[in-house]
């Protein structure tokens, strides 16, 4: 188009390439980060090449791959736990009225519930064991995912399910062809926000019913006044969060959507 | 022809699905009736329909909209119950098991699934399929470069061809279309007519084909049902040999008296 083509270079790289927009929302990230840095005393927020410089230290003293593996151990076992349950839920509710009316208070009931409640309930609970952080994370974020699950079974194209009843389609296959791809972008879209959930929870969790796990170390510098160690913990999970959204969730969501075309693919790329 | 899929058919001698089937299957609808609960009380959408129709025959359901056409379908497709009656199948052998291929007004494919995918899917119950079953259904509508495309990457005409082979797959004696080409330009709609004509005509198929377009009846069929006020109201024979000129006299005088007769249930 006309329009397109008279706008500034920059600019059309910047929306033309996934990457480049990616990059260059980091970089605005950055460059608030260094602003609010310059505004606050240094030990309360490091500037983000020192918060780097620091985390480096971590992983080169080895302190910070035991403590990574613990967190992710627990956040993995929670996430997983949260999206059977969360997943199994929101499919009942969204194919039977009845399971709908059944497990909706306990749906609205598990998101009206704080985290924190949960992380000390499965604390007095299970004690220090990898339970306490893993059955407090279920418990919260499997909520989110059922509603989620339930709103994209929903959505389900009624002619769709006409078509499978006309050729006597049994109601497993419907749900393994039909009803779970439909679904498909609302459960990715829980899956990521089940994760996300999931690894604050066991943050949480672990200040309260651990003696290792990134929460365990946060609280540790909290508690010396080590805000900029705090920040360096911080700053490592968040990359390896990035690292499994792009390195997994992103080429698994990819391969699944491939039927969309290009274009619309744009939209969610 | 001048349809690529007939193009394709003649040329390259594809093996159809039905070639070794018991071919097609009468339907005897017998004093059908359907009535639904409503707010206001039991509405009667029809009640009282006798139709037979031989194997092989293309019979055209016409009815305005609103008419109860569709319902009808449904209950024929065994997708409702009726209220009262029934509808028998049976293929000349006196087998009644028949199968049913349905073709919608929109494909109603799955999105996720290539063409041969979508084929595969109404195959729970067939021991015997394989992708050869898909491939040449999708052969027979033309769409043998397509095997592997998703329905998104496909052009409206070429969706409903998809949902065409799809029902020819499944080898049926008795094929039931709801108004399949209503929602196409009519250029593509026109080939698509003359196609189905063609396959029709080779592959010895029972059509009970839904519309509202008159033409499009008169073109296809050789019998048109008129349905209104709950009854079939005209039970027409078309008397026009095949292929069908639309601009020949015989064609507008039948489509004339056609017309007469269907408006005839208002006066």
């Amino acid at each position: 188009m006309a329009t397109s083509n008279r706008g500034l270079p920059a600019i059309s790289l910047i929306k033309s390439n996934t990457w480049t927009a990616r990059l260059f929302g980091l970089l605005i990230g950055l460059a608030a980060w260094f602003a609010l840095a310059t505004v606050f005393p240094n030990d309360l927020m490091p500037y983000p090449y020192e918060t780097i410089e620091l985390a480096w230290g971590l992983v080169e003293s080895g302190v910070a791959w035991p403590n990574l593996r613990d967190t992710l151990l627990r956040t993995f076992w929670g996430f997983i736990g949260s999206s059977l349950l969360g997943v199994a839920l929101g499919v009942f509710m969204g194919i039977n009225n009845y399971s709908q009316r059944f497990f909706t208070p306990y749906v609205v009931i598990g998101l009206s519930v704080p985290a924190i409640a949960w992380a000390a309930v499965t604390t007095i609970v299970y004690g220090f064991s990898i339970m306490a952080p893993v059955v407090a994370t279920v418990l919260t974020t499997f909520p989110y995912v059922a509603i989620n699950v339930w709103k994209g079974v929903e959505n389900l194209e009624p002619n769709l399910i006409n078509m499978s009843r006309s050729f006597n389609i049994s109601r497993r296959r419907m749900l393994r062809r039909l009803i779970i791809p439909s679904a498909a972008p609302f459960l990715f879209s829980s899956f990521r926000f089940g994760l996300a959930i999931s690894w604050k929870i066991v943050t949480i969790a672990e200040i309260f019913a651990a003696s290792s796990g990134v929460g365990y170390k946060l609280m540790q510098s909290y508690q010396v006044y080590k805000f900029e160690e705090a920040w360096a913990w911080a700053s490592l999970f968040i990359i390896v969060i990035l690292g499994i959204e792009y390195g997994i969730i992103k080429p698994i969501e990819r391969r699944v959507f491939e039927y969309r075309h290009d274009a619309d693919f744009a939209l969610i790329g | 022809m001048s349809s690529d899929m007939a193009k394709t058919d003649n040329e390259n001698a594809v093996n159809l699905p039905g070639e070794e089937s018991g071919g097609a299957a009468s339907i005897h609808i017998e004093n059908l009736g359907k009535t639904f609960d409503t707010a206001e009380g039991t509405e009667e959408v029809f009640s009282d329909i006798n139709i037979d129709i031989e194997p092989g025959t293309f019979v055209c359901l016409l009815g305005k909209s609103g008419s109860g056409k569709s319902t009808m379908l449904n209950i024929v497709s065994e997708v409702l119950e009726p209220t009262e009656g029934r509808v028998r199948f049976e293929y000349p052998s006196g087998e009644e098991d028949v199968t049913l291929g349905h073709v919608f007004q929109d494909p109603r494919l799955l999105p996720w699934n290539t063409c041969v995918n979508n084929i595969e899917y109404v195959h729970e119950n067939n021991p015997n399929y394989t992708d050869e079953v898909a491939k040449r259904s999708l052969d027979l509508v033309g769409l043998s470069e397509h095997y592997d495309k998703y329905p998104t990457q496909l052009s409206g005409g070429q969706r409903q061809r998809v949902g065409i082979a799809r029902a020819l797959s499944t080898d049926p004696g008795v094929l039931l279309m709801d108004e399949p080409f209503s929602n196409l330009d009519e250029i593509t709609a026109e080939n698509l007519r003359e196609e189905l004509l063609d396959i029709w005509s080779r592959l010895n198929k029972t059509v009970f084909f839904v519309t509202h377009d008159m033409t499009e009846a008169i073109q296809l069929c050789d019998r048109i049902l008129m349905l209104g006020k709950g009854r079939i109201y005209a039970d027409l024979e078309n008397p026009l040999e095949r292929p069908r000129r639309m601009d020949s006299d015989e064609f507008l005088k039948f489509r004339q008296k056609a017309v007469d007769k269907f408006h005839s249930i208002e006066d």
